[in-house]
C-alpha cells in the first residue's frame, strides 16, 4: 500500500469517527436531563414516577440522592441542579431564604409512626413505652434529618423527650436505617415516616401515634433558580403534583398533601 | 566523531531531557492537586464569616475547642489504638505464616485477605449488621459476659472523656467501632507485617537454626528484632487507615452524638446539619493527624511497600 493511500484512508477514518462522535453527542444532548436533588427517604416512589415522566416527555431525570440537609449544603456550594425535594418544608424554606427556589409545591405528606419488631415481643403499646428500662430505641440524627427533627417533637409532645435519651441506642443519618435496624431486630423500636414503615411493612409492626404528638410533614418540590431547563424543571413539579402521581405516592404509604399540617417545631 | 554524529547525540539529548521534564511535570501536576484541594479548606475557612461576625480562624478555634469534636477526636484515637493491637494480635503470626511457609490454595487465601481493602466501605458495615441477627450472632450477644461489656464502657468512657454506656448487644455500640475499623485494618496489617518479614529474608533465622536456637527462639530473638522497624511503619501505616475508617462505622455503629461520633463520622454529621465550618475544621484535624502519621511511617523507615 503505497503511503499516499494510507493516509487518504486513516483521514477518511478519522472524519467518519469524527462525524459518527458528532451525531452521538448531539443525540445525547438533544434530550433534556434534570437534575433533581431528592432526600433518600422519599426515593421509592420518585424513583417510579422519574421513570413514568421520562416515558411521557422523554426528559430524563438523574436524583442524587441525600439527606435533606446534605442536600442543601450540597447546593450551597454546587449551585447547580433544576428540582429540590427534601422530605420537610423547612429546608425549601431556607433555600428561599437563599434566593434559590424560583416555585414549589406541596405533593404529598408523610407522618410520624412508632415501629416495633414483628410481634412486638417488647409489648410496646405507645410512645410513652419507650422510657421503659433497657428499651433499645432508635430516631433520627435531631440536627441532621427531618425525620430526627420530627421525633424529636413527638417525644417533646409526649413529654418524655428526657425519659426516653437513655434507651436511645442509635440516632441514624438516614431514616430508612431505622427501618431495617427494627427489622433485623437491632432495635427494639424506632419513629420513623409512615412512608419508611411501609418499605419494611412486612417485617415490622407499625403502631399509630396519637394526633395530639403526630407530627405531619409535608413534602415539598422546589425549581431551582439555577435550572437551566426551568420549562422542563416545572413540567416535573406539575407532574409530580398531578392525579397521577398521588396515586404513586400512597401506593408507598405516603398520604395526600392537606391544607392545615402541623408543623414541627423549629430551633 | 563527524558534525552529524554530534548533532545527533545532542538531539538525543534534548530528547530524553524533554522526556524527564515531561513525566516530572505530570507528577508535580498531580502533587499540585492534592495540595490545591487541601488548600481550598484552609481559604474557605479564611473567607468565611460566623453568625456573630466571627472571622473562619475563630470559627476553626472554636471548632477544635467544641467539646463534642474534642470528644470525636479522643474516641478516635482510642478506638483506632485498640483495633491496632487487636489487628497486631492477630496480624503478626498470620503475616508470619503467609512469608514463610508455602501454603496450599496459596492464591485464594490471598485473595480472601485483600478482600476487605478492596470491598467499598459499607460492605463490611452491612456484613456486620446482617451477621449480628443470624443465631450465630445472637449467639455471640448471648456469650459476651457482662463483666466485659462493663471493663470496655469503662476504658472508653475514660479515653474518650465521657460516659460509656453500651448495651450487651454488639450492634450501634462504642466498641462496636472497633468491630468495624478490625476488618479492613487487620487485612492491611497482615499485608504491611508480611512486607516486612519479607525483606529480611530467611537467612538469618536459618543461621540461629543452625547455631542451636529453636523456631521460636529464632522467632523471638531474630525474626522479631530485625523486622521490627517494618512492623511499626507498618502499624503505624494501619492505625491510620483504621481511623480513617468510616463506611463500616456509619451502618454498624450508627452516627450517634457523644457514643459512635468519631472523625470521620463527626464529619459527616457536621456536614449534614449545615455546620460547614465545623465540617471543615474536622478536616483540617484529620488532614493533620495523617501527615503526622505518614511523616512518621516515613521516619521510621517505612516505604511504599504496602501493596
Amino acid at each position: 500500500m503505497s503511503s499516499t493511500r494510507r493516509i487518504v484512508i486513516i483521514t477518511l477514518v478519522c472524519v467518519a469517527a469524527g462525524a459518527a462522535l458528532l451525531f452521538v453527542l448531539r443525540t445525547a444532548n438533544a434530550a433534556t436531563t434534570l437534575l433533581v436533588h431528592a432526600g433518600a427517604g422519599i426515593r421509592p416512589p420518585l424513583d417510579e414516577l422519574g421513570t413514568a415522566f421520562a416515558k411521557k416527555t422523554g426528559i430524563r431525570v438523574d436524583y442524587a440522592y441525600k439527606g435533606s440537609g446534605c442536600l442543601l449544603a450540597d447546593i450551597c456550594f454546587s449551585k447547580r441542579g433544576d428540582v429540590y425535594i427534601p422530605g420537610e418544608v423547612y429546608y425549601v424554606e431556607q433555600a428561599e431564604k437563599r434566593g434559590f427556589v424560583s416555585s414549589r409545591k406541596v405533593v404529598a405528606q408523610m407522618s410520624t409512626v412508632l415501629i416495633v419488631q414483628k410481634g412486638n415481643p417488647k409489648n410496646i403499646r405507645g410512645v410513652r413505652d419507650l422510657t421503659r428500662p433497657g428499651l433499645r430505641v432508635g430516631i433520627g440524627d435531631p440536627k441532621a434529618i427531618a425525620a430526627g427533627r420530627a421525633a424529636n417533637e413527638v417525644l417533646v409532645r409526649a413529654g418524655v423527650l428526657d425519659a426516653v435519651q437513655k434507651n436511645i441506642a442509635m440516632t441514624a443519618l438516614n431514616v430508612v436505617e431505622l427501618g431495617i435496624g427494627v427489622k433485623l431486630k437491632h432495635l427494639d423500636a424506632a419513629i420513623v415516616w409512615d412512608a419508611t414503615a411501609h418499605l419494611v411493612r412486612d417485617e415490622v409492626e407499625t403502631l399509630e401515634i396519637p394526633e395530639a404528638w403526630r407530627v405531619d410533614s409535608p413534602i415539598p418540590v422546589a425549581v431551582l433558580t439555577f435550572s437551566k431547563h426551568r420549562r422542563d424543571a416545572e413540567r416535573f413539579v406539575d407532574f409530580l403534583a398531578s392525579k397521577q402521581a398521588r396515586e404513586v405516592f400512597v401506593k408507598h404509604g405516603y398520604g395526600p398533601p392537606t391544607k392545615d399540617t402541623k408543623q414541627a417545631a423549629r430551633p | 566523531m563527524s558534525v552529524d554524529g554530534v548533532r545527533q547525540v545532542a538531539r538525543r539529548d534534548l530528547g530524553n531531557r524533554l522526556f524527564s521534564a515531561v513525566l516530572g511535570s505530570v507528577l508535580v501536576l498531580f502533587l499540585s492537586l492534592i495540595l490545591l484541594l487541601l488548600a481550598s479548606n484552609v481559604i474557605y475557612l479564611s473567607q468565611s464569616r460566623g453568625p456573630e461576625g466571627q472571622t473562619g480562624w475563630q470559627l476553626l478555634l472554636a471548632a477544635v475547642r467544641n467539646p463534642e469534636n474534642l470528644f470525636a477526636v479522643r474516641l478516635s484515637v482510642a478506638t483506632a489504638s485498640i483495633t491496632v493491637l487487636l489487628a497486631l494480635v492477630i496480624g503478626l503470626p498470620a503475616a508470619y505464616v503467609l512469608s514463610r511457609y508455602r501454603l496450599p490454595g496459596s492464591g485464594v487465601i490471598d485473595t480472601v485477605l485483600d478482600l476487605p481493602i478492596v470491598l467499598p466501605p459499607p460492605v463490611i458495615g452491612i456484613s456486620l449488621l446482617i451477621f449480628f441477627q443470624t443465631p450465630a450472632g445472637r449467639w455471640v450477644d448471648h456469650i459476651t459476659p457482662q463483666w466485659a461489656v462493663a471493663t470496655s464502657n469503662k476504658v472508653l468512657s475514660l479515653l474518650s472523656g465521657h460516659a460509656i454506656e453500651d448495651a450487651l448487644e454488639w450492634t450501634y455500640t462504642t466498641r462496636g467501632i472497633i468491630v468495624a475499623q478490625f476488618f479492613v485494618a487487620c487485612s492491611f496489617g497482615v499485608r504491611a507485617i508480611k512486607a516486612a518479614f519479607d525483606t529480611i529474608g530467611t537467612r538469618h533465622e536459618e543461621v540461629a537454626r543452625t547455631l542451636g536456637c529453636t523456631k521460636r527462639q529464632a522467632f523471638f530473638r531474630v525474626v522479631l528484632p530485625m523486622a521490627s522497624a517494618g512492623i511499626v511503619a507498618g502499624t503505624i501505616m494501619t492505625w491510620a487507615r483504621a481511623i480513617a475508617e468510616f463506611g463500616p462505622v456509619l451502618f454498624f455503629s450508627g452516627a450517634t452524638r457523644w457514643k459512635t461520633a468519631v472523625l470521620p463520622v463527626a464529619m459527616f454529621l457536621s456536614f449534614s446539619a449545615g455546620d460547614i465550618e465545623g465540617a471543615v475544621a474536622l478536616v483540617l484535624i484529620m488532614v493533620a493527624i495523617s501527615a503526622v502519621t505518614l511523616l512518621t511511617f516515613k521516619k521510621l523507615g517505612g516505604r511504599g511497600y504496602l501493596w
